[in-house]
């Protein structure tokens, strides 16, 4: 290859006028000392408060420097097969066995220290408040109108890219970290998988998305959406609902229901993600409804319920999530009416695992049921459908990933021998529709019945 | 690790400047290397290994071109001779390294398009038996576009006797992986730094200048950069905006993209000058351009010279005719284009910008609004170059095509996206786009701010700082975006 003759240089290179420029930097010694001073001390000072803080409390970001500390140890683990997902495998599939366990401890590290750092406990609530001011909410959350609080994958969810566009599915199979499986992103794939599972068990699947906040209360978002009645959904909603019922998938689709049902009034609790009570009562009876129009249950002793009225307040949680100071207008709670659905002899509602109906539900089937959410107990989504179809109902009920979590559930269950399948004539998935955008719909493989 | 982050700013930065100073002078080149590679084996350590694979293949094939085999190399290193004709053996030793480059950033960056791209063309053939769903999907390490244009600049400088190669390995190391650009460039030519590598001062106004150039870029990332970019996920998001808010969208991407990646180049050059190198300028306000030609004077300088260097000028530059001269320029944006993304929209904007700057030397560098008065011919530059960064952000080629569509008033509006106005115009983000376009079009620039450090100005340089800390706690991780290349 012939060397390369370039144009000759008479003008300073780049890095030849950077040093000039850099050479005549106009800083009085003095102002540079304190200044650099003051810079290395603001830099400095959070670690050594985070330090006297843990010292002191023995606080999580102690706990935090535990998993740098673990990082040999399981890096050992790993290389020298003492893990059991490193049994079997050749030396180059333990090395990025330990990468990925090394990465997983690195984040864990830095988020750790973030969540919990005494530093930000003391200055976000202040920069939140200046920032609330100005409407911007934070990573999480989105401030609408009249004091109303959106959960940032919700708004995301609805206004984002369609969730069922090949390249938006393939840009979600490929984002995922090193060190967890990338996700499945076709709910479609999913659901159909489980419903030809519970067939072959004799059970009926119903699905039913759960409409998430903006998609029910657009004007609350912007006003030009005043007046607005039909629920917004993703542009992928509509196709992914045909979808499924051209597999002969039953859906309930309780959105439009809910929304045409509003009669002007919230169907939302304004600071927090979740339907209000009312609505989640209604969308109780709607269902209801639907199983006996659409499954043959068999008869059984009807059950009979009474009601007991209480008054709840409560901080929402996406208000939680901004983290503002004790007393600021959005922090203040919210008071709501629940109605818990007690037995005749005043015993509070219970499951009942040889119930023909099992519900897998997420957040929004453990609010209002779930006491430690602090919108009061018994009077959740579950609860009230065992009441309007006037027998027992099973579930199983986790908050987050309603993708998957409760199918897992399910069948780690049966693995273990409790098959939460028998006897079961229905089973209705229900899920906040924000999992359809952003959930991972992971194929689970049921075991047969009696498995251990 | 992103230097826009509390993990960054209040742990490794103090411990790396306390290792870097705490240490001999003869071993602060292996602080900072030994610091350099926790940077950035923080995003993967396997991706370490990759790092330093690349700095022995580039310190070897220098080694080989000045001294010839192993037995010489304790010999001393003289630059070699530019106008002497080169061995075999150099010859060789230049094409390894430069092989050994563009395969490595061929494969890591490119296998995963290549596959993709071969299922959709076997797709449109109808031979979806052929498709290649079950094949490797290799993860992108972190940087690698930065750091083997660095190598191959090392190595070509060494070959064209402009650079003196380096025979102590630390040395070299510290080149290659020094944490202040390593990831995110600027792309520092050896040649740049060699000098500095041998001798270079600490003095203090050299740390006040780099303390100021750090507070600056970290505001301009976190108080400008990433508000922006919320209002650009937004309405890139929907797809189908209506027009004012796609306008609104494209021009906070802008922003975005550029108070991002200057400002993460001043935290470089910040850094840098902390520890006693001096960096050039990166960027020179692009969008006061008044021509497609003069904004590529002015935006990511390193990588444009670079490009031109070591692409534009071997393909003859100019010295070959008109028809030629446009086809280098055309090739030259293209390859640049695919250098930021291994994906069709890219190589789209790469071919717009290459087409502009060939059309504009055809009208001998001008642009053809050339006559109008010089603030629309700013604006009209910069409306060419917002179409532009259209391609850059979308998703895809499709969504790149729809959302010009909305810029034109041309596609229907999505219902969904009528939801976004409550947020992208709530008066944060109309303020801070606000803002970002009194900086952009009003401040002085980083290098001319920062030359007169009095008083009043060093308070508010920590004031940035302060700022752009606290606000940093409310705001979750916030990558660097050309981290992703």
């Amino acid at each position: 290859m012939a060397v390369e003759s370039l144009p000759s240089r008479s003008t300073p290179s780049r890095e030849e006028i950077a040093r000039i420029e850099v050479g005549h930097t106009d800083v009085d010694p003095s102002t540079a000392r304190w200044l650099v001073a003051v810079f290395l001390v603001f830099v400095s000072m959070p670690a050594g408060v985070e330090w006297m803080v843990s010292a002191r409390t023995e606080a999580a970001v102690s706990g935090a420097w535990s998993q740098l500390a673990a990082i040999p140890g399981q890096m050992r683990a790993k290389l020298t097969r003492q893990e059991p997902e490193a049994n079997d495998v050749g030396i180059g599939s333990r090395i990025l066995l330990a990468s990925r366990g090394v990465l997983g401890n690195l984040r864990t590290f830095e988020d750790t220290l973030d969540d919990e750092s005494a530093v930000a406990a003391v200055l976000r609530p202040p920069a939140q408040m200046v920032l609330s001011g100005l409407g911007a909410g934070n990573e999480r959350v989105y401030q609408g109108r009249d004091g109303w609080l959106f959960y940032g994958p919700d708004v995301e969810y609805v206004v984002g890219p369609r969730f069922l566009e090949p390249a938006e599915m393939r840009r979600r199979r490929t984002s995922g970290r090193e060190w967890i499986e990338q996700p499945q992103p076709d709910p479609r794939a999913a659901i159909v998988d489980f419903k030809r599972q519970l067939e072959r068990r004799g059970i009926t699947l119903i699905v039913m998305p759960t409409p998430v906040k903006p998609a029910m209360h657009p004007e609350k978002l912007a006003a030009q959406n005043d007046g607005w009645t039909i629920p917004v959904q993703n542009s992928s909603y509509r196709v992914f609902i045909d979808d499924l019922r051209r597999e002969n998938v039953i859906v309930f689709d309780v959105a439009e229901a809910l929304a045409l049902g509003r009669n002007g009034r919230p169907t939302y609790l304004a600071t927090d993600t979740h339907w209000r009570p009312e609505t989640m009562e209604r969308a109780a009876e709607l269902l209801g409804d639907f199983i006996r129009a659409h499954v043959s249950l068999v008869d059984a002793p009807r059950r009979s319920y009474r009601l007991e009225v209480r008054e709840v307040s409560n901080v929402g949680d996406t208000a939680a999530m901004l983290d503002l100071p004790p007393g600021h207008h959005l922090n203040g709670p919210e008071s709501i009416i629940i109605r818990r659905v007690l037995g005749p002899d005043g015993a509070p509602w219970q499951p009942s695992r040889s119930a023909d109906v099992l519900v897998l539900g997420d957040s929004f089937s453990n609010i209002y049921s779930l006491g430690s959410m602090g919108w009061g107990d018994v009077a959740g989504f579950v609860e009230h459908l065992g009441r309007v179809l006037q027998r027992s109902v099973d579930r199983i009920v986790q908050n987050d990933d309603g993708a998957y979590s409760t199918r897992a559930r399910l069948r780690q269950e049966i693995a273990s021998g409790v098959d939460r399948l028998r006897g079961k004539r229905v089973v209705v998935l229900q899920f906040s529709s924000r999992e359809l955008a952003a959930g991972d719909w992971k194929l689970i493989e049921l075991p047969p019945s009696g498995a251990q | 690790m992103v230097f826009s982050s509390p993990l960054f700013l209040f742990y490794f930065l103090p411990a790396a400047l306390l290792l870097y100073y705490a240490a001999p002078k003869r071993a602060q080149h292996l602080a900072l290397t030994f610091v350099s590679y926790i940077f950035y084996g923080w995003a993967n350590p396997l991706f370490s290994l990759l790092l330093l694979l690349s700095t022995l293949i580039d310190y070897i094939a220098g080694l080989v071109m000045v001294l010839g085999g192993p037995r010489n190399w304790s010999g001393e290193i003289h630059r070699l001779d530019p106008g002497v004709p080169r061995t075999a053996r150099q010859r060789a030793a230049l094409v390894i390294s430069m092989c050994a480059n563009v395969a490595l950033l061929g494969f890591f960056k490119y296998f995963n398009f290549a596959v993709d791209s071969y299922n959709e063309a076997v797709g449109w053939l109808g031979r979806d038996g052929l498709r290649l769903d079950s094949a490797l999907r290799v993860a992108l390490p972190l940087g690698i576009s930065f750091y083997t244009f660095q190598s191959m600049s090392y190595a070509i400088d060494v070959y064209r006797g402009h650079a003196t190669a380096i025979k102590n390995f630390v040395d070299f190391a510290c080149f290659e992986t020094m944490f202040p650009q390593l990831v995110a460039g600027p792309i520092i030519r050896f040649q740049e730094v060699a000098d500095q590598l041998r001798e270079r001062t600490h003095t203090l106004t050299k740390f006040a200048r780099g303390v100021a150039f750090f507070s600056v870029g970290l505001a301009k990332k976190v108080l400008l950069a990433n508000p922006c970019g919320k209002v650009a996920d937004l309405a890139f998001g929907t797809g189908s905006p209506g027009i004012v808010d796609a306008w609104y969208g494209v021009v906070a991407y802008a922003f975005q993209i550029y108070f991002d990646f200057s400002g993460y180049s001043d935290m470089a050059i910040g850094l840098g000058l902390m520890l006693g190198f001096v960096f050039p300028k990166n960027f020179d306000s692009p969008y006061l351009s008044q021509s497609i030609t003069e904004f590529w004077r002015r935006w990511h300088i390193s990588l444009s010279t670079w490009l031109r260097d070591y692409l534009y000028l071997p393909l003859g530059g100019s010295r070959k005719g008109p028809a030629r001269t446009y086809i280098n320029l055309f090739i030259v944006m293209l390859l640049g284009g695919l250098w930021h993304g291994a994906a069709l929209n890219f190589v789209v904007w790469g071919g717009l910008h290459g087409a502009l700057l060939a059309f504009e030397r055809l009208r001998g560098k001008r642009s053809p609004y050339g006559w109008l008065p010089a603030p629309l011919r700013v604006a009209l530059t910069f409306a060419v170059v917002l179409v532009g960064w259209v391609f850059f952000r979308a998703p895809d080629l499709n969504a790149a095509l729809q959302y010009l569509s909305a810029m034109a008033g041309l596609s229907q509006r999505q219902e969904a996206s009528a939801l976004i106005a409550g947020l992208v115009y709530q008066p944060y983000y109309v303020l801070t786009v606000a803002a970002a376009a009194m900086v952009t079009w009003s401040c002085p620039q980083t290098w001319d701010w920062t030359r007169m450090l009095t008083s009043p100005k060093a308070v508010a340089v920590l004031a940035l700082f302060v700022i752009a800390s606290v606000a940093l706690m409310t705001q979750a991780y916030n990558p660097f975006i050309y981290f992703i290349f």
